[in-house]
């Protein structure tokens, strides 16, 4: 038989596995066991045996047969003997009696003829006798009566003989009278001698030609019975070849096609011959049949993992152990393959499951069956699904920063923040090429980078803060190099794109929060911790701007007390005022060092003042007591940027130098200052004073202090 | 006839909780024989209670569960013990079945879970 156990072995292990998977409850399956369905094999076999039994009883028949027959003929034999005897003993006798005669008519002596009557006759009657006694036992009615006749003749003859044979000179009277009764008798005596052995051989012959077809018919059952054996053990044979070779196909082709890496180890790890053809896609390096499991492992995983396999396949083991009960414990249930040739390839992961397999006795587990799955892609889904979570948490996290925040303060992060980056985006585009202007580009974009991932800081806007940081640092490794080319200006374009995205996403979360809110009124009452709230915001903005500018500012706020706050006013103080605020730390506040040369406290100031000018008109007030406005300095900016001719802006009056600060894209200080230069703060300030009516007041006096006025009145 | 059952676990809610599985219907009839909270204490009841399973926490005072499954498997063989305790040490846990446990539940367990361990347990 070919391979048989192990054929089913492979077809059970698989059908279960196969199952379990399925259904998710292997409980029931752990335990496979090799079938050896003992009963089958008596029923497969019946017809055999039931031949060998036909052929034995066969042979013992003509064997037996045989030997009866051949007793019989071997007595036949000794009859036919006995009775060629009493003719032979019968011319004996005769001849004696007419030797006697002749002798004692002569006168002679008598010599051996009267001892030959004597021993003839005892030996005639001897050989009648066993004639009679064997036909009787035969029952043979023909030989009887010839027997019977021929003892009829015989006995006057034998009576004649004693009375001859007895005395030791008989008389010659008494010799002739023998002669002439054994003359009268012998030639009928022989008739019936010969008949009697004629008699004898004809069923002698018959007998023997009888065994001979006995013979013949029973060595043909035989051979009949012999032929029928070999064919059918033949064909049973072929036949269950057959049944072994489908099974090892289906074997094959499951172990062809199946998509696990099948294979089974022994106690002591070792790997079987039978494995699937998808455990050498798994296993590059393959598991060789013969091969130490572990000893393959231990190039794919740590030796701590190593150990925790080599104890956990031991327990599959042993027989006390419930299989079930420590699937859990499976320390391969996840393993990362770290080939050194798959260096840069995503990780791949393979998850091996144990099962154990029976032997046939209840002596425990013969062997485990190892099924190892690819589990690259669920492990990359699974990883996905966390990022996708994490993102919605980021997004959760962004809406919460966004409530936290005053919306002011973030309207106005977002007004100057997307403003910095869409004038990146129209510089990329009408850049002069040439290795010096890209570097000037670069230092440019990496200020507004920078400031903008602060501000975003300060607001707890992390997704901004981490694009912005991501951002930056692309560009600071641009800053070190002299050799940039227009290409590299790519990856600025790309990471002024994705900051742009995350400032979007913070956008629509305020637009979308704008619309719950609406314009419901255009005047609400102000609660005294609402202003305090947007003050405290506001202190925040301003020191971590000046933290990240380097500065020191200490924020001062006189606030008073307002019945009621009209929307305007409102919008002002939420979205203005964190532009000023912005605009005197990052323009008016110098940096420390500046400020102690100018005789001045290292600390700046920044004054906020809200108060109540007449009736219903309001003012917001931001005082810094810094560098001032310098109108020659701007004048001399206004002609560098190329916006005035020399002339025109000699002929510009102080007033109007300093409007137009409130130009877009005007700046009120010197490009040293990494987080000045962007010209946007006061631009959007200007906007909003316009929509909301308000009315806009600038004082300043250089290296002194510069202070913003917004005026709202009712009737304006 | 009961089984009879040692619940053996540092917490009292964990004990507990298992002993109040023990009522449930698919359950053949349990006896709780004893409850420790330390590995002594669990070789002690186990000595005095002869059970016929145990639930065993593996992280204990006085003696772990690891050495208390030596010594209560080389003096009770034919009681079968399942180890309940946190998966974070896999190894802890193969050394302490390789030891005379039969079977692992980790924590948390479900009711659902501890109900099937114990049914196969018990098979």
């Amino acid at each position: 038989m070919h391979g048989g156990a192990a054929t089913n072995v492979q077809h059970a292990c698989h059908l279960s596995v196969k199952h379990g998977a399925q259904t998710g409850c292997p409980d029931q399956l752990w335990g496979l066991r090799l079938d050896s369905n003992r009963s089958a094999f008596f029923g497969k076999y019946r017809a055999l045996l039931l031949a060998i039994g036909v052929f034995f009883l066969l042979t013992v028949g003509v064997f037996t047969v045989n030997y009866v027959l051949s007793v019989q003929l071997a007595n036949d034999g000794a009859r036919i003997k006995d009775s060629g005897a009493i003719r032979g003993l019968t011319q004996q006798h005769a001849k004696a009696v007419l030797s006697l005669s002749h002798e004692i008519a002569a006168g002679d002596p008598i010599q051996t003829s009267q001892a030959q009557i004597s021993e003839s006759s005892l030996a005639l009657e001897a050989a009648l006798a066993r004639s009679i006694a064997s036909a009787q036992v035969a029952q043979v009615a023909a030989e009887l009566a010839l027997l019977a006749k021929f003892e009829k003749f015989w006995r006057p003859m034998a009576e004649i003989s004693k009375s001859v044979s007895s005395v030791e000179q008989p008389d010659l009277a008494d010799v002739q009278a023998a002669l002439i009764k054994s003359n009268a008798n012998n030639v009928r005596l022989m008739q019936l001698a010969d008949d009697l052995t004629q008699l004898m051989e004809t069923a002698a012959a018959e007998r023997a030609k009888n065994l001979g077809t006995i013979q013949t018919l029973a060595i043909g059952l035989a051979l009949t019975s012999f032929l029928f054996i070999v064919v059918y053990t033949l064909r049973s044979l072929r036949r269950s070849d057959r049944v072994a070779d489908l099974a090892r196909a289906e074997t094959e082709q499951i172990m062809a096609t199946v998509r696990e890496g099948l294979f089974l180890i022994d106690r002591n790890g070792t790997v079987g011959s039978q494995r699937s053809k998808h455990l050498e896609t798994i296993f590059p390096g393959a598991l060789p049949p013969g091969a130490d499991f572990l000893q393959v492992l231990a190039s794919l995983v740590s030796d701590e993992t190593l150990e925790s396999a080599r104890e956990y396949i031991g327990l599959l083991f042993n027989k006390r152990v419930k299989v079930a009960l420590v699937k859990s414990l499976n320390p391969l249930q996840r393993v990362e393959i770290t080939a050194d040739e798959q260096q840069g390839k995503p990780a791949v992961y393979l998850s091996f499951d144990f099962h154990p397999v029976f032997g046939e006795q209840e002596d425990g587990v013969a062997a485990v069956l190892v099924s190892a799955v690819d589990i690259s892609q669920q492990v990359a889904l699974e990883r996905e699904l966390e990022l996708a979570e994490e993102r919605s948490r980021t997004g959760m996290g962004l809406l919460v920063s966004v409530l936290e925040n005053d919306p002011g303060v973030v309207a106005a992060f977002l007004a100057s923040a997307e403003a910095g980056l869409g004038e990146i985006n129209d510089e990329l585009r009408l850049i002069k090429p040439g290795p010096g202007s890209y570097n000037m580009l670069i230092n440019r974009i990496f200020r507004i980078v920078h400031a903008t991932k602060g501000e975003a800081a300060a607001l707890a806007l992390h997704t901004v803060t981490r694009q912005a940081h991501l951002f930056e640092e692309t560009l600071g490794n641009l800053r070190k190099r002299l050799d940039l080319r227009g290409e590299d200006l790519i990856g600025v374009a790309t990471g002024t794109g994705e900051l742009l995205e995350e400032l979007y996403k913070v956008r629509s979360i305020v637009d979308r929060l704008g619309a719950y809110a609406g314009d419901r009124m255009n005047a609400s009452p102000v609660t005294e911790e609402d202003i305090h709230h947007t003050m405290q915001r506001i202190q925040k903005l301003t020191l971590a701007v000046a933290a990240d500018l380097g500065k020191k500012v200490r924020v001062e706020t006189s606030l008073a007390p307002l019945d009621v706050l009209p929307d305007a006013f409102r919008r002002l103080l939420k979205e203005g005022l964190p532009q000023l605020v912005r605009n005197a730390v990052v323009h008016g506040i110098e940096s420390v060092s500046e400020r102690l040369q100018s005789g001045k406290k290292a600390e700046g100031s920044v004054r906020i003042e809200v108060r109540q000018a007449g009736a219903g008109v309001l003012e917001l007030e931001v005082t810094d007591d810094g560098r001032g406005i310098d109108a020659g300095a701007l004048r001399r900016k206004l002609v560098e940027s190329g916006r005035y001719q020399e002339h025109e802006v000699a002929a510009m009056t102080v007033r109007e130098v300093i409007a137009t600060i409130f130009q877009p894209g005007m700046s009120t200080a010197d490009e040293v200052n990494e987080h000045a230069g962007r010209g946007v703060g006061l631009d959007v300030l200007q906007s909003l004073v316009r929509e909301t009516g308000a009315r806009i007041k600038l004082i300043s006096t250089p290296s002194s202090f510069t202070r913003f006025i917004l005026q709202w009145s009712p009737t304006a | 006839m009961t089984s009879r059952l040692l619940i053996v676990d540092d917490s009292n809610i964990i004990r507990n909780h298992i002993a109040r599985l023990m009522v449930d219907p698919r359950l053949p009839g349990i006896e709780i024989v004893g409850l420790a909270g330390d590995g002594r204490k669990a070789v002690e009841m186990a000595r005095s209670t002869r059970p016929d399973y145990i639930t065993m926490d593996l992280t204990m005072p006085h003696m772990n569960g690891e050495t208390c499954i030596g010594e209560i498997a080389g003096l009770l063989p034919e009681t079968r013990i399942l180890v309940v305790s946190a998966l974070s040490d896999k190894a802890t846990a193969l050394r302490a079945i390789a030891r005379g446990a039969h079977g692992f539940v980790h924590k948390p367990f479900s009711d659902e879970t501890m109900i099937q361990s114990l049914l196969e347990l018990m098979s």
